[in-house]
């Protein structure tokens, strides 16, 4: 498994020689993902975070992640703004990153670019006093012709395109979403936008009507046909919100699924885990400036359970209790046996105080591990090995400071 | 794992992998849910020379919860003896429990432990070691801390 993924971006992708560009890329990312703003959102102590990521945040601890004020998050800003300066600096990133580059790693570049598929061909003015100004790090000036090529914007530690099958996906030198290759150019031509789908806006509507209204959708609708002007085709599709899962019904909890048409399969648990990590999904998605499709975002959402179906199996694993103790014991006999002698074969300590109680402690340990075995062989000091109440431990660091609290 | 925890793991491993912190160093990451760091304080403390190996375990929830921190105890290894500390390796910080944040990461956390030990006037283990050891979970973050004491 590569642990390091060539498309993982990062402020240090930059020269360690240019502090103030490690610096500038560092500032335009969240906090929480360490990645580029996705749907900033301003909270009200100032700081700004993707919306999906302090969505998550808050659903754990309603505090900013950054300096604990409180926060809400109906209080969440979008920072349009800051968004389209991330995007920006997208854009300008990889002209950035080639501009800096030593010559060796330049040229290399340049040659592979031009086999490459054209990204779209944006030339920054302030382009030539970037690299004026960085004389020291860029001796190599390319000629006009080279340049032109070498201005691919893409990441450095992408692979080239050019041995890329038309099939594989790559990632948008704009605004780094996936997509199969072939698609790519349409894609940017587009300037970025989603495909166009054919999105029924009255549906949705309707759908989040009927979970907000409940049954005065019915009455709601011929209002607004005969009394009201005619409104912008599409609306800006209302936020969803998270409801008091645990004093409804499962019954209750099926409807918002139904209403919100998202799959009603599933425990309780499984099903509130659901609709909540769909509202966070679909709130954050409002905060962007290309918000995907309902179809997307379910699509991200079943992604999202398969994983963590995944996980759980996995933690399930992990916790396997040992039933019948007679059993286990008679099947691991050996190990217990070998772990046993181990022990009992130490060198004994001669003088000291300190090392005698660890002997005893030593020998303690092998009269109780007799029965049943813990997974650590160390056996100092004495465990005793039936845990009960295992999750109600109450730790005080210092029992003295107790009355102080 | 989750696509915003492997990510951040990426990242924060491409990070460390560049340089750690000073007193800091990467043992092993072989996944994305694993990895053993070494510290070290430097300078003047009571733990001079002393070289500790840490055990970060991460949750698909991470960064959103904390990661399981262990001092690593066994043959070759020893947990500092310190306040805050246990024997078996159990750390009592707010910053692993309650008052993680999603903005903490790897290196801020060894760097807070480093810090904590460098603070530390005098050896010792917490004064309910043994109780705590005999009855603690397998994980700390399954064990109910209180936090008091931030002179340490």
């Amino acid at each position: 498994m590569d642990l390091t993924d060539s498309d993982i971006t990062d402020p240090t992708d930059f020269p360690a020689s240019l502090p103030s560009l490690v610096a500038l890329d560092a500032a335009l990312r969240c906090a929480v993902c360490k990645d580029f703003f996705k749907g900033p959102v301003l909270l009200t102590c100032g700081h700004t975070f993707c919306s999906f990521c302090i969505r998550e945040a808050l659903s754990e601890h309603k505090e900013c992640p950054s300096c604990r004020k409180p926060v809400s998050d109906q209080s969440l800003h979008r920072n349009t703004t800051l968004e389209e300066v991330v995007l920006a600096f997208l854009r300008a990133r990889p002209e950035i990153l080639t501009a800096v580059k030593p010559p060796e790693l330049k040229r290399k570049r340049a040659r592979s670019d031009s086999s490459a598929v054209a990204g779209p061909s944006v030339h920054r003015q302030d382009e030539d006093v970037e690299e004026a100004s960085d004389d020291e790090v860029v001796e190599y000036s390319p000629s006009e012709g080279e340049r032109q090529r070498s201005i691919s914007p893409r990441k450095s530690k992408e692979s080239t395109p050019g041995s890329a099958a038309p099939t594989s996906f790559v990632s948008c030198p704009i605004c780094i979403e996936y997509m199969p290759m072939i698609e790519l150019n349409e894609h940017l031509d587009r300037n970025c936008a989603a495909p166009r789908k054919k999105f029924k806006a009255d549906e949705g509507k309707l759908a989040w009507q009927s979970l907000l209204n409940g049954k005065g959708k019915a009455k709601e609708k011929p209002r607004l046909k005969n009394g009201t002007k005619k409104r912008s085709p599409s609306p800006p599709p209302t936020r969803m919100v998270k409801h008091n899962y645990h004093i409804m019904s499962e019954k209750d909890i099926r409807a918002l699924l139904t209403d919100a048409s998202l799959s009603t399969d599933g425990s309780k648990k499984a099903m509130v885990a659901r609709h909540s990590h769909f509202v966070t999904l679909f709130n954050a998605n409002l905060d962007t400036m290309r918000p995907k499709s309902r179809k997307e975002l379910i699509k991200e959402l079943e992604a999202w359970e398969a994983g963590k179906e995944m996980d759980d199996r996995q933690k399930k694993k992990r916790k396997e209790k040992v039933e019948d103790t007679k059993q286990y014991e008679a099947a691991n006999q050996d190990q217990f046996k070998s772990m046993i002698n181990s022990i009992k074969s130490r060198p004994k300590p001669s003088s000291s105080a300190l090392t005698t109680t660890s002997a005893k402690f030593a020998l303690t340990a092998t009269d109780e591990t007799k029965g049943f075995f813990d997974s650590s062989p160390a056996p100092s000091p004495p465990k005793n090995l039936k845990r009960d109440g295992e999750n109600e431990v109450i730790v005080l660091c210092d029992s003295s400071d107790v009355e102080a609290l | 794992m989750s696509a915003i925890s492997t990510k951040r793991l990426q990242k924060e491993l491409a990070e460390i992998r560049k340089g750690c912190p000073a007193g800091i160093t990467l043992l092993e990451a072989d996944d994305l849910a694993v990895w053993f760091l070494s510290i070290e304080v430097l300078g003047e403390s009571v733990y001079k020379g002393e070289v500790f190996s840490l055990r970060f375990k991460f949750g698909p929830r991470y960064p959103i919860e904390s990661p399981e921190v262990v001092f690593v105890v066994d043959n070759t290894h020893q947990a500092p003896i310190h306040p805050h500390v246990y024997s078996n390796g159990h750390i009592c910080a707010s910053i692993l429990g309650s008052e993680w944040s999603p903005v903490l990461s790897t290196s801020a956390v060894c760097i807070t432990l480093q810090s904590m030990l460098a603070s530390c006037p005098k050896k010792e283990r917490p004064t309910d070691n043994d109780r705590y050891v005999r009855t603690a979970p397998l994980s700390p973050k399954d064990a109910r801390f209180q936090y008091h004491d931030d002179t340490v």
